[in-house]
This record gives C-alpha cells, sequence and structure tokens, in this order.
C-alpha cells in the first residue's frame, strides 16, 4: 500500500517510453461537423495523459472514439500495435475487455447491488449464456470483493447501487473498471458530478490503482488544478485540434490562454 | 454565454410553436365541423335516444335471463375463454420480448436488418384488429379454441411488443455505454443494463396485457374462434335479448374482476422493492 505513495512512475521498475496507445490523424464528425480534425498523441505504459480543453472541444469525442462508442471518420488507433478502427464488431468487443472506461454519471445499473455492477466487468470474459444465468464464478466474485475492498467499499458490497453518494458510486465505476484488468484506462471527467473534495479523493484513488497496475491513464478533465495535480502529461484541445502537448510543468499562462481562448472571450 | 432572450432571432424561435399550436387547435376545429357536417349527426335523433333508453331496457332486455347464464355449457365456455386469455398472453410475453429487444434502437444487435423486420412484425399484428384475426385464423384452422388463442396471441404480442419496446427506449443509456465498453455482446447488454431498469414496468405492462387479452377473449368467440363470445351471437341472432342481457352482464363482470385484480397486482408491485 505505502508503495505508491512515493512519486510515479518513477516508483515503478524501469519507465516503459514505447506507447500503449497511439493515435495518428484521428478524425470524427457529428453529421457535417468537424469535432476532432487529426489528433495525434501517444500514451505510454507509466503515463497519466490529462485532456483538457473548453467543453465542445472534442475531449469526450476523443476518448469515445478510442474504443469506438463513437465512431471516428478517419485515422488511426494502435492499442498495443493493433488498429481498433477497422476491426470486426467481434474482434471489437475482445480488444475492448482490455480498455477499462470510468464515466461522468459513473453509468452503474443503479437497482443492481455493488457487487454485481463491479463483477459486471467481466461479462466480456464471460460466455453468453453462462452469462445469463448470473451465477459467477467463485474467483471472480472473490476477485470483485477484493477490488471493492481496495476502493473502500466492502461494507456496501451488497447494497443496491442506487444508495450510494456520488463519490461511492464512482468508486463503484472504478472497481468495475480494474475488474476487466485492463491494459488501458480511459476516463471521462471523472469529477465533475462531485463536489471538490471528494473529486480529489476519486482523482487520487484512480492515480493509486492505475499506479500499482501499471495501467495507463487518459482521462479527460476540464478541471485545470485537478489536472496539474495529477497528471503527468497534458494535451490541450481546442476545437477538434491539439493545441498543447507536454509535461505540465510547461503549461503557462500563455497556453491556458490560448487553448480556453474560445471561452474566455 | 451567448445573447439575451430580448434579441429578435430569440423571439422568433420563441413565437414559431406558439404560432404552430395555434394552427393545430384551428385545424382540428376545422377537422371536427366537416365530420359533423359530412356524418350528418341528426341531433334529435341524439336526444331521442337518451329517452328511449329507458323503454327499451325495461321493455327488451329485463330482466335478464339468468338461467342461460347458469347453464353449463356456458360456464364451460367462460372456462375456455379463460383458458385461451392465460395462454395467449404467456406466448405472446414470450414472443414479445425478443421482438422489442431487437426492434429497440438503443439495444438491437442488428439495426439493418432484424431490427426492421421486428418493427414490421410489432407493427403488422397491431395493424389488424383481434376480431379480424380471428375470422382470418378461423378460416385458416377451423372453429374453435386453436383459432381464438392464436388470434388472441397476435394481439398480445402487438400489444406488449410495442410497449416492451418503448420502455427499452426510454431507459438510461449510461449503463448500456458502460457494458458496451468492457466488451460485452449485445445479449449481455440487454440482460444486464436493459432489464434490471424495466423490469418493474414489464411486470405492469405483462398484467394489463392480461386484462387487455381478456377482454378481447370475451369476444373473439363471435367468428367462432372459442369462448364466450359464440353464446353472444347465437343470442343476439335469436333476438333472445334476455339471454343477450345476461351474457353482456357476465362479460361485463368478469373483466371488472380482471381490471380490479389486475389493479391491485399493480398496485402491490409498485409499492414492493425492485
Amino acid at each position: 500500500m505505502s508503495r505508491n505513495d512515493a512519486e510515479r512512475p518513477d516508483a515503478a521498475a524501469a519507465p516503459d517510453p514505447s506507447p500503449v496507445l497511439r493515435i495518428r490523424g484521428l478524425e470524427a464528425r457529428y453529421g457535417k461537423r468537424e469535432v476532432l480534425r487529426g489528433i495525434d498523441l501517444d500514451v505510454a505504459r507509466d503515463d497519466f495523459v490529462a485532456i483538457i480543453g473548453p467543453s465542445g472541444s472534442g475531449k469526450s469525442t476523443l476518448i469515445r472514439c478510442i474504443n469506438r462508442l463513437v465512431e471516428p471518420s478517419g485515422g488511426q488507433v494502435l492499442f498495443e500495435g493493433v488498429d481498433l478502427l477497422p476491426l470486426t464488431p467481434p474482434a471489437l468487443r475482445r480488444a475492448r475487455r482490455d480498455i477499462g472506461m470510468i464515466f461522468q454519471e459513473f453509468n452503474l445499473v443503479e437497482r443492481m447491488t455493488v457487487l454485481d455492477n463491479v463483477v459486471m466487468g467481466r461479462l466480456g470474459e464471460t460466455g453468453t449464456l453462462r452469462s445469463l444465468t448470473r451465477i459467477w464464478r467463485k474467483d471472480v466474485v472473490d476477485e470483485a470483493l477484493t477490488l471493492i475492498a481496495r476502493v473502500g467499499l466492502s461494507e456496501h458490497a451488497r447494497q443496491r447501487a442506487d444508495r450510494l453518494s456520488g463519490g461511492q458510486r464512482q468508486r463503484v465505476g472504478i472497481a468495475r473498471a480494474l475488474m476487466q484488468r485492463p491494459r488501458l484506462l480511459l476516463v471521462d471527467e471523472p469529477t465533475s458530478s462531485l463536489d471538490p473534495r471528494i473529486a480529489r479523493e476519486v482523482m487520487m484513488l484512480i492515480r493509486e490503482v492505475a499506479g500499482e497496475r501499471r495501467i495507463p491513464v487518459l482521462c479527460n478533465i476540464h478541471d485545470l488544478d485537478l489536472a496539474l495535480a495529477f497528471c503527468t502529461r497534458m494535451v490541450g484541445l481546442q476545437h477538434g485540434k491539439a493545441r498543447f502537448e507536454g509535461r505540465p510543468e510547461a503549461l503557462d499562462r500563455t497556453s491556458v490562454q490560448h487553448i480556453y481562448e474560445a471561452e474566455v472571450l | 454565454m451567448g445573447a439575451s432572450p430580448q434579441t429578435p432571432a430569440n423571439a422568433a424561435a420563441l413565437a414559431r410553436p406558439r404560432m404552430r399550436s395555434y394552427l393545430a387547435l384551428v385545424g382540428t376545429l376545422v377537422l371536427l365541423g366537416y365530420a359533423i357536417e359530412r356524418l350528418n349527426i341528426d341531433l334529435e335523433r341524439l336526444v331521442g335516444m337518451l329517452g328511449r333508453i329507458g323503454t327499451v331496457l325495461t321493455d327488451r332486455y329485463l330482466p335478464p335471463n339468468y338461467e342461460h347464464i347458469l347453464q353449463p355449457d356456458y360456464l364451460h365456455s367462460v372456462l375456455e375463454t379463460l383458458e385461451m386469455t392465460w395462454f395467449a398472453t404467456v406466448i405472446g410475453l414470450l414472443l414479445a420480448v425478443p421482438l422489442a429487444w431487437l426492434s429497440a434502437g438503443n439495444l438491437t444487435p442488428s439495426p439493418r436488418l432484424l431490427r426492421p423486420v421486428a418493427r414490421l412484425v410489432i407493427m403488422g399484428v397491431r395493424a389488424v384488429h383481434e376480431m379480424i384475426w380471428a375470422i382470418i385464423l378461423v378460416s385458416l384452422v377451423g372453429f374453435g379454441m386453436l383459432a381464438g388463442s392464436l388470434a388472441l396471441v397476435c394481439f398480445c404480442v402487438g400489444f406488449a411488443g410495442k410497449l416492451f419496446s418503448e420502455s427499452l427506449e426510454a431507459i438510461d443509456p449510461g449503463p448500456i455505454e458502460a457494458l458496451r465498453a468492457s466488451g460485452a455482446g449485445s445479449l449481455q447488454v440487454f440482460w444486464f443494463a436493459a432489464l434490471p431498469q424495466v423490469r418493474q414496468t414489464w411486470a405492469g405492462i405483462s398484467i394489463y396485457s392480461i386484462d387487455a387479452v381478456f377482454r378481447a377473449a370475451t369476444v373473439v368467440g363471435f367468428f367462432g374462434a372459442g369462448g364466450m363470445g359464440w353464446f353472444l351471437r347465437q343470442s343476439t341472432q335469436l333476438v333472445a335479448s334476455h339471454d343477450v342481457a345476461a351474457i353482456v352482464l357476465s362479460i361485463m363482470l368478469v373483466v371488472i374482476v380482471s381490471e380490479l385484480a389486475s389493479t391491485w397486482l399493480r398496485h402491490r408491485l409498485d409499492q414492493s422493492p425492485a
């Protein structure tokens, strides 16, 4: 536990610079409106990349284009060297199992228990017919309970998700994503529905669990302070184009003005 | 953010729907006036009817011939009606579930092929009234309960299929997105993200279906498709008005009882935790 109190990524063994995710010339459009206009982005094994930018800049679309919840209109998304865009639906489902996702509105099944919600992270690995019986293997349940303990919700494991507070629900969302044993975490505005103190705790938890497992994180976040506090690299989006890329220290006042130009005006 | 509400552009945006609703109201009234004109509704006859209700009831229908509805044959047909209702509702609901899944735009595994087919099936069975299904099926499989049961299955599929599908399309998309993102298949998404959200609504719709199917079951027999409707037809054709009165009363009675039962059941359901 105490191991991740030290600064990431230096605490981990040897930094691994080869990108897990490599995005090239990514484009997306809604009808005629171009939302992403040629995005290039690399995410390495020990990265915690924050995507910042004003609302409407394409942050959410960018994240969703990676696992094709939104279909891109062009470019490449290489995950561990495999381009995800030409994959057939079954192959895409297999690739998605390795990519965990955490959502702004948590996206839990409200009427089911915390345990059920977390175990659902393993649905992709479970045969369809077997999963319909809802009889889970014991080791899967044990693993889910371990993750629930890790995010600090052991007492609530058998409670329905709609009984929990926002911060607790997001912890369930984190545990569900980890249940996939992902090799990449996509995080979409994880704190926008939370109050500031809880937001910080949730970001801390995401960084810790990702660090423990050496999972690279790509995180949309409009709160600049949180982004600066938790990420190792930042990408500033504006009108579907990357306007800034670098370490948080390199983000000065001018770059911020530049990225948020549209909103400041 | 942008312009203030007083700008001309926004004023136009506000005014347009109001204008449209006035037009809709005027259009409706004009159509109503046209229909009354065309139908040539005679107010005198309408008022005269009110005066005649009493005499017709006492002269022709009262007292109802209760013995007619207590004879074993008739009681047996009531039982048949209940059996058809149960069979048709269970089978109809079982067919409606996959059809609803395939036809719900947010969940269908096959938007281009199976979704249009499923929607066509649901719309198709709805387009034909249950009485017309009874006539068609009697000519296909002969008189009796089989024809009636099949007609009621068609009715139930159309009725529940549409309501099931609409309730699926209204669910919170968040869990669907989350499970899809984790690599779950479309049947798993339906089972784990959608069903828990609609379970209660669907239970209510199912009870409501029993009710609606039962009401339809009381009359499909009119065309020989089994159940109590056949007796109604015989008595009306023989102008045995006192028998008709008794049958109508018995139909009203069972429909009211079934409606009370379903209201009670749905009420219980609303209060139970999911």
